[in-house]
């Protein structure tokens, strides 16, 4: 089903492995030099920003040959771009496939730029064609995307799967009148929930081998959206402009104290299950949300002036960083606070210099702190060169 | 991890005894590090401190007491500086590790909180005057010495973009094309002056084997500025642009040539963009020139972009070999 080699992917799979138990200091230098000998790759799959470059320049070639195809067909636009554009989304699947199956490109720049244009002319034309809706959009996006998941275990692509999955729920209730409506925001939290519970039976299977990125990154957005479908300011805010309720400034939606509930306990019950069951996702998208607690509260009470909030969340969050660091001095309940990826960060080190000085020299404006985008950290076993 | 490929490995007899004993000790007693958790939660929090207080001092600047305000920016400026004289390692021109993961935040707390108590200084009792310089000038000393002497990185960085903001330019990444008049003769020559000052700033270091480390940041600020302000003048001085291309020509070869013998990925990545736009404002200006007829202008434009992108995916593909092998 998949379109890259699966020996070689399965093979890459046990190579992240081996430099996980190297940088750990659990293997020599020579048998980690021997397992990569034994599982070969022969993807082409250059350093990552050579990947960026190869992504843009692709792109570039791709849209400017699509209009050179428009240019052909000036006279009558209107009747031929979503033909032209399915077209178009099937030449490109086929240059893809000739990379992929005779370059053997794997995650080289060429080969997703080439998913992603062929993905959307695909869907662009198709929509155009039918004339589609929210729902029948929701539905050409799941096919496309679940495809391109199954054929090429592309990350974005199984972001975008689960999320047209979401709509597709969401749409279908939108239509079904004003009682299927109020239970938008269970049915998606249910959903998510179902999807995150699949998605982690699957991770123990022989199918994480070939696709464990696409579950992580799956089960990352259901995290999401099932807090989301629950959260106050999305219920309240989506259902007043989506189902037009017309709420007074201060009004509450019904079932008001049970979202609020929502809000708050969720991020923490992510937070708990983390550390029970040592899963940093969860840590991870938990902390990310006690921020959308915090955002979530502020915008409708005003406990205290924005400053004055940063000010002691600042001085709290020094306090509960340098406590977590005094206490896992020595690793407790299997937690340590000690780097145990590769010693030379040094590509982490630069893009944090950066951080700093876009984030502490700029005009700071209020808010500032929204600019957390923190949990994103390593995902590869990629070691490029900066 | 999974064990069952190194039970696999361990029955092959292609890992030994004890690394297996070892890997399967790390399995039982699994540690998970929270490391990068730490050290963004520490991150926010001197964020959110410092930002919150910048703008405390912003609100109030009229209606509690200034000493107060002035007393507290300086208490925690003073405690977080005593902290790092405290613990730091002993310096060396090399590269130093922090003590602790604590100590590069606090230090940061320090810089951002001297910068914050320089500029209420200057707002409200105008200890500059109107030398206005000099309100930016001590500032971005204290973040050289900083940087150079508790070796840190962020606040080099830091430290860089003061230069540029008391030269007058802007070189924060998501500000320096939006921020900046490129338009303006003056900034284009700052940018160059300043980026050759870094790339200079950045050969002298490596040379003279002071920071080592700090020479890849003044190089890609230096390598940045310069290539902007070269397109910038491109299009500025559209009268002369031939010239201005081959001055951009001379230095992407020069930092191609420098590339290749850093083994540098990135910098092959941003000058390849960098030349291709150049070359691009060059070929489009010459059809427009020779062609004047708007089809097929049209059409040739989109030929050249497909034929030099295909051109430039081979040279990428072909240096990545290259660097990859050399």
């Amino acid at each position: 089903m998949i379109a890259y080699n699966s020996l070689w992917l399965g093979n890459l799979f046990n190579r992240e492995m081996a430099a996980e138990a190297f940088h750990q200091g659990c293997l020599d230098k020579e048998e980690w030099d021997i397992i990569n000998n034994k599982y070969p790759v022969h993807f082409y799959s250059p350093n990552n920003f050579i990947r960026i470059g190869l992504f843009i320049l692709t792109t570039i070639i791709l849209l400017f040959s699509f209009g050179l195809i428009l240019l052909l067909f000036l006279d009558s636009i209107d009747n031929v771009i979503g033909g032209l554009a399915i077209l178009f989304a099937f030449i490109c699947y086929g240059v893809l496939e000739y990379m992929v199956q005779s370059k053997k490109h794997f995650q080289s720049g060429v080969d997703d730029a080439l998913l992603w244009i062929s993905a959307c002319s695909l869907f662009g034309g198709f929509s155009n064609l039918t004339n589609a809706g929210d729902l029948a959009n929701c539905l050409i996006i799941f096919m496309i995307s679940l495809y391109c998941s199954l054929r090429f275990a592309d990350r974005v692509m199984s972001a975008l799967l689960n999320i047209s999955l979401l709509g597709i729920f969401f749409f279908t209730l939108e239509k079904s009148g004003t009682a299927a409506r109020s239970f938008v925001p269970f049915v998606i939290m249910a959903v998510s929930a179902i999807v995150y519970l699949i998605v982690k039976r699957t991770k123990r299977t022989n199918i994480n081998r070939l696709y464990s990125r696409c579950l992580q990154i799956i089960s990352i957005t259901a995290l999401l959206s099932f807090y989301f479908s629950g959260n106050y300011y999305t219920v309240r805010e989506v259902s007043n402009t989506m189902f037009n309720l017309n709420l007074a400034e201060n009004e509450s939606i019904r079932l008001g104290w049970l979202f609020w509930l929502f809000t708050v306990l969720i991020p923490c019950f992510y937070i708990f299950r983390g550390i029970q069951e040592r899963d940093i996702v969860l840590i991870r998208v938990g902390l990310l949300l006690t921020a959308a607690i915090i955002f979530t509260v502020k915008y409708y009470y005003s406990v205290a002036s924005i400053e004055l909030i940063m000010t002691t969340g600042g001085i709290l969050l020094m306090i509960v960083a340098y406590g977590l660091n005094r206490y896992l001095e020595t690793p407790k309940y299997g937690f340590s606070n000690r780097e145990t990826g590769p010693a030379d960060a040094t590509e982490k080190l630069q893009a944090e210099s950066i951080l700093l000085a876009q984030t502490f020299t700029s005009q700071q404006a209020p808010g500032a702190g929204a600019q957390f985008g923190g949990g994103s950290f390593g995902g590869g076993g990629a070691s490029g060169e900066f | 991890m999974n064990t069952k490929l190194f039970d696999q490995l361990f029955a092959n007899g292609l890992i030994s005894a004890i690394s297996y004993a070892r890997i399967k000790l790390k399995q039982e007693k699994k540690l998970l590090s929270i490391y990068w958790e730490i050290k963004t939660i520490l991150y926010l929090g001197v964020l959110l401190l410092s930002a919150g207080l910048g703008i405390l001092v912003y609100k109030n600047i009229n209606t509690i007491g200034h000493q107060v305000i002035l007393l507290f920016i300086a208490l925690v400026c003073a405690g977080s500086f005593f902290y790092c004289f405290k613990y730091k390692l002993p310096f060396s021109i090399g590269k130093v590790a922090a003590p602790n993961s604590f100590f590069d935040y606090i230090l940061l707390l320090a810089c951002c909180t001297f910068i914050i108590f320089i500029a209420y200084l200057q707002f409200q009792y105008n200890l500059f005057g109107n030398r206005y310089g000099l309100a930016g000038f001590f500032p971005m000393v204290l973040l050289f010495f900083s940087a150079y002497y508790f070796d840190h990185l962020g606040i080099l960085t830091m430290a860089i973009v003061n230069l540029a903001a008391w030269l007058g330019i802007t070189v924060t990444p998501m500000q320096i094309l939006t921020s900046n008049d490129f338009n303006s003769s003056t900034i284009i020559f700052t940018g160059l002056a300043l980026g050759i000052l870094l790339v200079l700033l950045a050969w002298a270091t490596g040379k003279r084997n002071i920071k080592e480390h700090f020479e890849l940041t003044y190089s890609n600020f230096g390598t940045h500025i310069i290539l902007i302000s070269c397109l910038a003048a491109m299009f500025h001085f559209s009268a002369f642009y031939m010239g201005w291309f081959l001055l951009l020509t001379g230095m992407v070869y020069f930092f191609y040539r420098k590339a290749i013998n850093d083994k540098s990925f990135y910098f092959i990545l941003i000058i390849t963009l960098y030349a291709y736009i150049g070359i691009s404002y060059v070929v489009l200006n010459l059809l427009e020139y020779i062609v004047r007829f708007d089809m097929v202008s049209l059409y040739s434009g989109a030929f050249y972009f497909i034929i030099s992108g295909i051109g430039l995916v081979l040279f990428l593909i072909r240096t990545n070999n290259k660097i990859k092998t050399a």
